[in-house]
This record gives C-alpha cells, sequence and structure tokens, in this order.
C-alpha cells in the first residue's frame, strides 16, 4: 500500500500521539484543520482509524497500527543498514540521557534558572543535530519548527512550555521525536528504554 | 587593584551594589565582610561587559588587570596558575548578573590544569584517579559552556587516555589525554586551548558573550530589563577537600530540612569532594559523629551557622570544604526545606523575633501549602502496614504524592475506570508517550523498569502524581492482566497504596487523610496572612463543611450533609403535584427538615454561615426533582415561589434563633434587580436577626452592581455562574486545574465579562461585596484584592492557597508602591 505524504503524515501523527484532537493533529503536521479530517475520515472508512468520543481519534487495532508501521518500513527500511543514520542515533541517546537527566533536575529544583538553562541549551543542540537530519527524513523539519515555536515560549517566560502534556510542549515534541526515530529504525521502545532509560 | 578599576579584589567591595558586582560576587564580599573563611576571588564588574560590547572587544588593559588580579590569587591561596612550582592554583569562573536569567554562561570549575598543572596536582594528592576526574570535568564544562559541544560525546571520546592516564599518570599520558581532547574539540570544528591563560581569557569572553545570545536578549525584552545592565564574572580559586590533614567536604543546614528541627544537621566526606558527597559514591559521616580533628571543625562551623542566620534571618545551606586543615565555605543559600519544614521555620523564626510576620509569609510558597492540604497517609497507618509486612516492594521514588487505587496494567482500562469514578494505580513494565491518557486517568503511576529520569518520572512529576519506578520485583503480565511482586500474583482490581516518596508499594488502601498538628500549624500562619490581606476567604461547594472558616452554600448542601435532603426534596414534589393553596402538610415537612439540618450543622459549626435559598432553575434542582417538568414557568424565577421560599426561611429562622446565632446570613440567588432582594427582605421579615442579601448571577444583576451595592445588604458576585452564561463556556472544563497543574487562569482577567467587572467595580460602594471564584482563580482574585474586594468564596481545596496568596500579593503591592517613591 502506498500511502500519499499527507495520509501518512496523520497516520503517523495518530500512531505516535496514540489518542490525538485534530488540533493536536494541526500542530504535528502543520495541515489545515479540515484536510487532516478528510483524511482521517478517509481512514475510518478503510478501518484504520476511528473517532472515540470527545474529538479524539484513535488507532484501530490491528489494522491501523499495523498500517503505521507498515509505512514506516517501506519509507525507511533503507535508512535502518545507514552508518551515518546509525551514528546520528547513537548521538540521539547521549542527547536524550542528558536531556531526561536535565529535565528531571529542572523538576525537582523547584524551576531554577540554572537548571532550565541547561535543558535549553539540550534542546538547541537537538535542534542543531535535526538539522542536519532532515536530509534523511525530510519530515523531521516538523520538530524543528515545533521545537523553535515552543522554546518561543519558554524564552519569554512561559514555563508551561517546558513539561505541559496538553500543549506543544518541548518535551512533548521530544518524546514524539524519539517514539518517531525509533519507529524509523524499527526498534521497539520497550528495548530502547531498557538499554538507556 | 587594577588601571581600568574594572577588576576588584572581592574583600572591600560593596556587598550591597548588585547592579555593579553581580550576585554572586557581592554575596562573596557579604561573606567577606563577616569575616567568614571565603577562597579568595575578584571580580570583573558588569560594566566591563558593557565596554566590551560597545568598544567591539577585551580592552587589553582589562586583560592586564585579570593578570594582575590572578597574581593576587596565587598569593593568597600559595598556588601557581598555569606553570610555577607546589600546588597549581584552579579557578571556578561564573557569571553574575543582578537578576538571574536563561541563556546566561552558568560555571566553569577547575580551570587552570594543564599537562604540568596536572602532574603537579597528584604529587600534592596523590591520587591521579582525582585529577583525571577533575581535568575531565574541566573539558567537560569548557566544551559545554565555552565552545557549545556536547559534553557527553566529548567524555566518550576520551575515556580511553582517561582511564590510562588515571592507571599511571606520567607526562606522557597526560600528554596524550590532552591531545586526545583536544583532537576530538577540532573534529567538533573547534580550537580549543590547552594553556590555562588563553583558557581563561576565552571562558570570560564566553560570560559576556553569554549576556549577548539570543534567549537572554528574548528574556529582557520580555521582562523589561535594560540591555545596559550587563554581567559580573567572578573568579575564584578552588579549594580540594583531598589536599592535606584533616581536609575534606560537606554540606551542613543550619536546621533540619525535612523537619525543621533547629540543630546543625548535615554530613561531611573526611578527605573527600563535594562532588563525592553528592553522587552518593561514598558513605560521608553525620555531622553529630564528628571525631578527632573534626570536632574542632564542626564547631567552627556551627558557629559560622549560627551567625550566618542571624544576618540571613533564614534556614541556611551551606557547603563547605576543609583543606590542610583550613575551613571554608563555597555556597551559603537559603535551605531547600520540605512543606513541614518551612512552616515550622517560619513560626520559629517569628517566635525568635529574628524575622516578622510578614516576612515569614513570605516564607512558605504557596505549593508548599497545596502540599500540606493535600490528604496524606495516616502515619500510623502507615507504620502499622509496615509492621504487618504489608509493603509489596520499594522501588525508585520518582515524584512524591500517595496515592491509593485499584491496580490496573492498560492504559485504556484505567481511562475507563477513572470515568466511573474509581480510583487507579496504573502498573507498567514502562511507560511511553502512548501511554499518557492512562496515566491522566491514574492516581499514581508504577514502573517495572527505568529510572528516576525515565519517562514514567518525568511524566508523573508533570502531572504532579505519585510515581515509584525501577520496581525490580514486579513483573507485569499486560496477556493475563497480572502483576507478580515476588512470588504473590495479583490480579487487576485488587486495592494498592502507593508512595511517591519512599517508594513504597503497599497491599490494599490505606486511608488518606490530613495531619492535625500540620493543619493547626499551618491555620496559624494563615491566620497572619488573613491580618495582612485583610482579605476573608469564605469556603464554598460540597465539600466547605470539612474545613474551618466561613462557609458560604446552598441550604440544599447542608441538608445533604446532615442526611435530610431525601424527604425534603419528597415533600417538593408532592407540594409540585398537589398545589394547594398554602401546600400545609408538605411545607410543614420542609420548614421541619430545614430547621433541624441547620440545627445540626450550628451544633458541629461556630464559624459564619451563609445560606443560599435553594432555587428551582438550577440543573440540580431539574435532577432531584421527580416532578420539575410540573412546575409552572413563573415557578423558577428567584421569588415565583414564595410559599416554598417562605418555609425555608421559617426553618432557618427557627434553628437560628434557638441557637441564637448572630452571624447567619440568607441568600437569595439569581436576582435581577435590587427590587427582588428588598421584596426578598420582606418575606424574611425585618425583626428577623437573619441577615439579608443576594447571590448575583446573571448578567443583569451585574451591570447594575451600583444599584445593589446601594441596598447596603451582603452581595456576592458568582463568577463561575457567570461566566458560563455570559461566555458560553462550562467552568469545569475551562476553570477546573487541568491534569498537569497548567494555570488557565492567567488569562481570566481578559475575558471580556471579567475585564468589564474589573472596570465596573470600584464604582460599586457600600458594605464589603464578595466574589465566588471559579476553581482556579488566583490570578484572578489577586487583580481583584488590588481593586478592593476582600471577601472571597472558593473551593475548599483552594481556600487555603488563596488566604496566602492574597497575603503575598498584598506585599508585593506594598514593597512596589515603596520603590515607586
Amino acid at each position: 500500500m502506498n500511502l500519499p505524504d499527507e495520509s501518512y503524515a496523520v497516520l503517523n501523527g495518530v500512531y505516535l500521539r496514540k489518542m490525538v484532537t485534530i488540533d493536536v493533529l494541526h500542530d504535528i503536521t502543520a495541515m489545515p484543520a479540515d484536510e487532516i479530517r478528510s483524511v482521517l475520515d478517509d481512514l475510518a472508512t478503510q478501518g484504520m482509524a476511528a473517532d472515540v468520543g470527545g474529538g479524539n481519534w484513535m488507532l484501530e487495532q490491528p489494522d491501523g497500527v499495523r498500517a503505521a508501521i507498515a509505512a514506516y518500513d517501506e519509507r525507511y527500511s533503507d535508512l535502518r543498514t545507514s552508518q551515518d543514520v546509525l551514528t546520528w542515533y547513537e548521538r540521539f541517546e547521549v542527547l536524550n540521557a542528558q536531556f531526561l537527566k536535565t529535565l528531571s533536575a529542572w523538576q525537582t529544583s523547584g524551576s531554577d534558572d540554572a537548571a532550565l538553562d541547561k535543558v535549553l541549551r539540550l534542546v538547541d543542540r537537538q535542534i542543531k543535530a535535526l538539522t542536519s537530519f532532515v536530509g534523511f527524513v525530510p519530515r523531521y523539519q516538523r520538530y524543528v519548527d515545533r521545537f523553535e515555536a515552543a522554546m518561543e515560549k519558554v524564552e519569554a517566560g512561559h514555563t508551561e512550555w517546558v513539561t505541559s502534556l496538553t500543549l506543544d510542549s518541548v518535551h512533548n515534541v521530544w518524546f514524539e521525536l524519539h517514539e518517531d526515530i525509533l519507529t524509523v529504525l524499527g526498534r521497539p521502545r520497550d528495548v530502547a528504554e531498557a538499554e538507556h532509560g | 587593584m587594577s588601571a581600568t578599576n574594572l577588576v576588584h579584589d572581592v574583600v572591600g567591595i560593596d556587598g550591597r551594589d548588585v547592579a555593579r558586582f553581580g550576585g554572586k560576587a557581592a554575596g562573596l564580599a557579604r561573606m567577606a565582610a563577616m569575616q567568614l573563611p571565603v577562597p579568595p576571588a575578584f571580580v570583573i564588574e558588569t560594566s566591563a561587559c558593557v565596554l566590551r560590547r560597545d568598544s567591539g572587544g577585551v580592552p587589553p588593559e582589562l586583560v592586564a588587570d585579570v593578570r594582575d588580579a590572578m597574581n593576587l590569587l596565587e598569593q593568597r591561596a600559595g598556588k601557581s596558575f598555569a606553570g610555577g612550582d607546589g600546588v597549581p592554583l584552579l579557578v571556578s569562573v561564573r557569571s553574575g548578573a543582578q537578576i538571574s536569567m536563561p541563556g546566561m554562561m552558568d560555571t566553569v570549575l577547575n580551570l587552570g590544569l594543564d599537562v604540568g598543572g596536572a602532574l603537579r596536582l597528584a604529587a600534592a594528592c596523590g591520587d591521579p584517579g582525582f585529577v583525571m576526574d577533575t581535568w575531565v570535568r574541566f573539558w567537560a564544562m569548557y566544551a559545554d559552556i565555552v565552545l557549545d559541544v556536547d559534553p557527553e560525546v566529548l567524555r566518550q571520546a576520551v575515556s580511553g587516555a582517561r582511564d590510562a592516564a588515571a592507571a599511571s599518570l606520567t607526562k606522557q599520558t597526560a600528554q596524550a589525554f590532552e591531545d586526545t581532547v583536544v583532537q576530538h574539540l577540532r573534529d567538533e570544528g573547534c580550537i580549543a586551548p590547552t594553556d590555562p591563560w588563553d583558557q581563561l581569557t576565552a571562558t570570560v569572553e564566553a560570560v559576556f558573550d553569554s549576556w549577548e545570545s539570543r534567549r537572554a536578549r528574548t528574556y529582557r525584552k520580555h521582562h523589561g530589563i535594560s540591555d545596559d545592565l550587563g554581567t559580573a564574572v567572578t573568579v575564584q580559586a578552588m579549594v580540594f577537600g583531598n589536599l592535606g590533614t584533616p581536609s575534606g567536604s560537606g554540606v551542613a543546614f543550619t536546621r533540619d530540612p525535612a523537619t525543621g528541627h533547629p540543630q546543625l544537621y548535615g554530613e561531611y566526606l573526611s578527605g573527600g569532594q563535594g562532588e563525592e558527597v553528592v553522587a552518593g559514591t561514598h558513605t560521608p559521616t553525620h555531622l553529630s559523629a564528628a571525631e578527632g580533628e573534626w570536632v574542632a571543625l564542626v564547631e567552627q562551623l556551627t558557629a559560622l551557622g549560627a551567625r550566618l542566620e542571624l544576618e540571613y534571618r533564614d534556614a541556611l545551606d551551606i557547603e563547605f570544604t576543609v583543606e590542610e586543615g583550613v575551613l571554608y565555605l563555597l555556597q551559603v543559600r537559603p535551605a531547600k526545606r520540605t512543606a513541614q519544614a518551612a512552616l515550622t521555620i517560619a513560626t520559629q523564626l517569628v517566635e525568635d523575633g529574628q524575622i516578622s510576620v510578614e516576612d515569614a509569609l513570605q516564607r512558605v510558597s504557596i505549593d508548599q501549602v497545596a502540599i500540606l492540604v493535600t490528604p496524606r497517609f495516616d502515619q500510623a497507618e502507615v507504620d502499622a502496614a509496615r509492621a504487618r509486612g504489608d509493603v509489596l516492594t520499594t522501588g525508585i521514588a520518582a515524584s512524591p504524592g500517595h496515592a491509593a487505587g485499584v491496580l490496573v496494567v492498560d492504559p485504556d482500562r484505567a481511562a475507563d475506570l477513572e470515568a466511573e469514578g474509581l480510583p487507579v494505580v496504573l502498573v507498567r513494565p514502562t511507560t511511553s508517550p502512548q501511554d499518557l491518557h492512562g496515566m491522566i486517568a491514574a492516581q499514581a503511576v508504577v514502573t517495572q523498569r527505568g529510572g528516576a529520569t525515565s519517562h514514567a518520572a518525568v511524566v508523573s512529576r508533570a502531572l504532579d502524581k505519585a510515581c515509584v519506578v525501577g520496581c525490580e520485583d514486579i513483573e507485569v503480565d499486560l496477556d493475563s492482566r497480572t502483576v507478580t511482586i515476588g512470588t504473590e500474583v495479583f490480579e487487576e482490581g485488587v486495592a494498592l497504596s502507593v508512595d511517591g516518596a519512599t517508594g513504597e508499594i503497599f497491599r490494599g488502601a490505606l486511608p488518606l487523610g490530613r495531619g492535625r498538628d500540620e493543619a493547626l500549624a499551618l491555620e496559624t500562619v494563615l491566620s497572619w496572612a488573613d491580618l495582612a490581606s485583610r482579605a476573608d476567604v469564605w469556603r464554598t461547594g460540597s465539600d466547605a463543611l470539612g474545613g474551618n472558616g466561613p462557609v458560604t452554600l446552598g441550604l440544599v448542601d447542608v441538608l445533604a450533609w446532615t442526611g435530610r435532603l431525601e424527604p425534603f426534596v419528597a415533600a417538593v414534589d408532592t407540594w409540585v403535584l398537589e398545589p394547594s393553596p398554602d401546600g400545609a402538610a408538605s411545607g410543614d415537612v420542609i420548614e421541619a427538615e430545614t430547621r433541624k439540618a441547620c440545627a445540626d450543622l450550628f451544633a458541629q459549626h461556630q464559624l459564619p454561615l451563609q445560606l443560599r435559598m435553594p432555587s428551582l432553575s438550577t440543573a440540580r434542582a431539574r435532577r432531584l426533582l421527580d416532578h420539575w417538568t410540573a412546575l409552572a414557568p413563573q415557578q423558577l424565577e428567584p421569588l415565583g415561589w414564595t410559599g416554598l421560599l417562605e418555609r425555608c426561611l421559617a426553618g432557618v429562622a427557627g434553628a437560628v434563633a434557638d441557637a441564637g446565632r448572630t452571624d447567619v446570613a440568607v441568600l437569595l440567588a439569581g436576582v435581577t434587580t435590587p427590587e427582588d432582594l428588598e421584596r426578598f427582605a420582606e418575606l424574611v421579615g425585618e425583626q428577623s436577626s437573619v441577615e439579608v442579601g443576594a447571590v448575583l448571577q446573571n448578567a443583569a444583576a451585574v451591570f447594575d452592581m451600583v444599584g445593589f451595592a446601594a441596598s447596603g445588604r451582603t452581595l456576592w458576585i458568582d463568577l463561575p455562574a457567570l461566566i458560563r452564561s455570559v461566555e458560553g463556556r462550562t467552568d469545569d472544563l475551562l476553570l477546573a486545574p487541568t491534569p498537569e497543574g497548567d494555570r488557565p487562569d492567567r488569562g481570566l482577567s481578559s475575558w471580556p465579562l471579567v475585564a468589564w467587572l474589573l472596570d465596573a467595580l470600584p464604582a460599586a460602594d457600600g458594605p464589603p461585596l464578595g466574589v465566588v471564584l471559579p476553581a482556579s482563580g488566583g490570578a484572578l482574585a489577586t487583580d481583584l484584592h488590588s481593586l478592593g474586594v476582600r471577601r472571597f468564596a472558593s473551593s475548599s481545596v483552594h481556600a487555603e492557597q488563596l488566604r496566602l496568596l492574597l497575603a503575598q500579593h498584598t506585599h508585593q503591592r506594598r514593597s512596589e508602591e515603596k520603590d515607586n517613591g
């Protein structure tokens, strides 16, 4: 099955977030809401996604999830043996471990500015790293944009944009990226967390 | 000290001039002025930062002045920087702006090591492993902060060379290590100097550059801070806890940070560095168990701690190092403390006459009050559970909090059960973003794998939810929906209790409640808060009667609370179907039940009480009354069924007379005009000892606020009801605290109706006007307080936080007024 890019973007958004509203899908894909809705309706017709109430969409088990993973396989299986990609991923995990550590340090510091600064510097580094990676996965430019948007809020003093779960916060974007890169590489999440968590 | 007059020894500068010297140097100057033992330091003042920016580079005279200042540090410390003999001088370089802001360079430690310095330091301390760690630490910080190279990648790249040099430190292995570092940095696109003088200059420049970083500029722009303030640079000699005997490092608290008990508390590591104490790799000695030469040092520390407390008038955290038998204080700052300790310390400092009541109110945070009022496991129950062997396992405590619920292993089912009102403990192998909805629904999260920085830990802290991770004894089986702990198998649905602060998982549901002593201590502080803010915070809502403090609530809530709602509702229903002129039989029941309910309430509750009379137009009335649809439309008006209202009022009046109360008011909800209120007052009767008032719930009433105020009667503006009708939003959706504790009230003051209200309020002249606040209306409450509103009604769970918030707001306004002359 060959999904067009737009359908894939929406399908992947629902896959990564599991339960998601059209507003959040707009943050994720930057696509107009009505276009997202029409893709979701298509996916629903094919039995891959469903509106579960309250404006939330989920993938149908197992067809939707299978389709999402198959789309990854189809698009990215070539990358999985590329040494450049694997090296980049190793760096990602080094950054990821530091990010989690500094984020925890900030959360438990009582909002210390120096601790927050460390978090932000790591996001700067992640943005830089992503910029060098968009040649491999062009849609990762969207993560750069989302990180920059969230950072702009944080820098203006709205620190809820660091970890809030209801906003497109730095933390939400980072975790989604982590989930995404793991799936790009075809590695199950549990294994990665046991190694690095 | 200098040609430029921009570089100063911290001894002798004015410790109050934070603008010129930055916070760090000013703090050191204050300590030096008190003759406290601080390692020697100098500061490059903030104007150098501005000078450099405007002239496009560091002037050569400034470089020369820094050299002179370094020479003075060498003399003071008896060490030599970058060459020479004996122990090498290592320094820390820190930024120091008047206001701390993100984007500013933090700290570079251990600057001053090169190949020769590393060999000399190893000769002095006899520990090549320590020397190499110190050196790696320097390069990691220098890479991170000055060169913007990932420090962890650097550490990994040089670990082999580091290990070789630590095993056998020679000129060759040290040189090989340095070469590896330089090569790695070159691969990352950076030219890294190895001469400590060049490193020092580059670090100072990096501090100045960080003032101009995009992030710092954004912050300043957003907060209206001038770009011309600049940052200072503080350079301080490093001391080492592993040079000579006695030596060591530690941390001391002037009071116990867990309980607030006034006694020097802390620990030290003989012959060790501070980071080893923090890392927990070595077992330190408690200060109270000091032996040998340390006894005198601890006495010295105790005396210093007492002096410092008098100066800072707060409980302090003191980092110290002993080098060659000399005690140095590295850092002194207000100690981090538990909510319980914050309360104890604040009240004790007031008792000791060290701080005023106003100061004490700044020493406890709103978040700490939230913690103090959050229900916790009863300690006796916890002790009993431990004694019974009901601690099933202990994992890594990842996010504090106490919670009990039923075991669930699937996030979807967790969300379903929560929707049914069942508290849930979500137990997972690990969590991922795909489990979020389940985590939000759960009372507590437990994972089999992962550490304190795992996804589960980070998210739970963001959600402010109890979380225990890394429970190695637990085996989660998602297919069979069971969890095996040790040898015992638990199926979904069994009750568990989780303590996120200790990491314990208990069998069964431990009861949750509030400690009596803590509640009393909190009430003391909050009574000071009420005096400071001159505000009355009333409780409202169905749980208002659980706390202490004045209460405003519906008569229906009182009937429910006293178990008399059923006969009351039945009587109203009967009356609806048999509209006899006075509904004699039903009316008698209504009056009697009201009277008994109020009597029960008065017997248990001595505090001021305002009762909202039943309103038939509410969703609740529709739900309660079987025959609601049989009501005539005009009966739904506030004064549409006076017969019912009269019997309720008679019941209240009777109970008030029986109890001899003079602090009870009856309120009519939903009024539209001041004339309605006067008709209601006639029903109550002027002879009654019951006060009369109204709750304004619709826009028409609020538009005539001035007219209502002229009545001189008790008035409440019911903001949630107004927002619901005027803004067309449901208040529980928008205004209830969101799961992760975001504060959605931030923009409330800009909502059209609220903005109008804030404008119109000052015109309403009369007796105190109260405002019923939405669930998280903290910021709005401070806006209203600024306008002169002194009476608020808040949900019971937020009442305590609101009382402190209003006091802190009053204090802040006063200081601002003082600043503005």
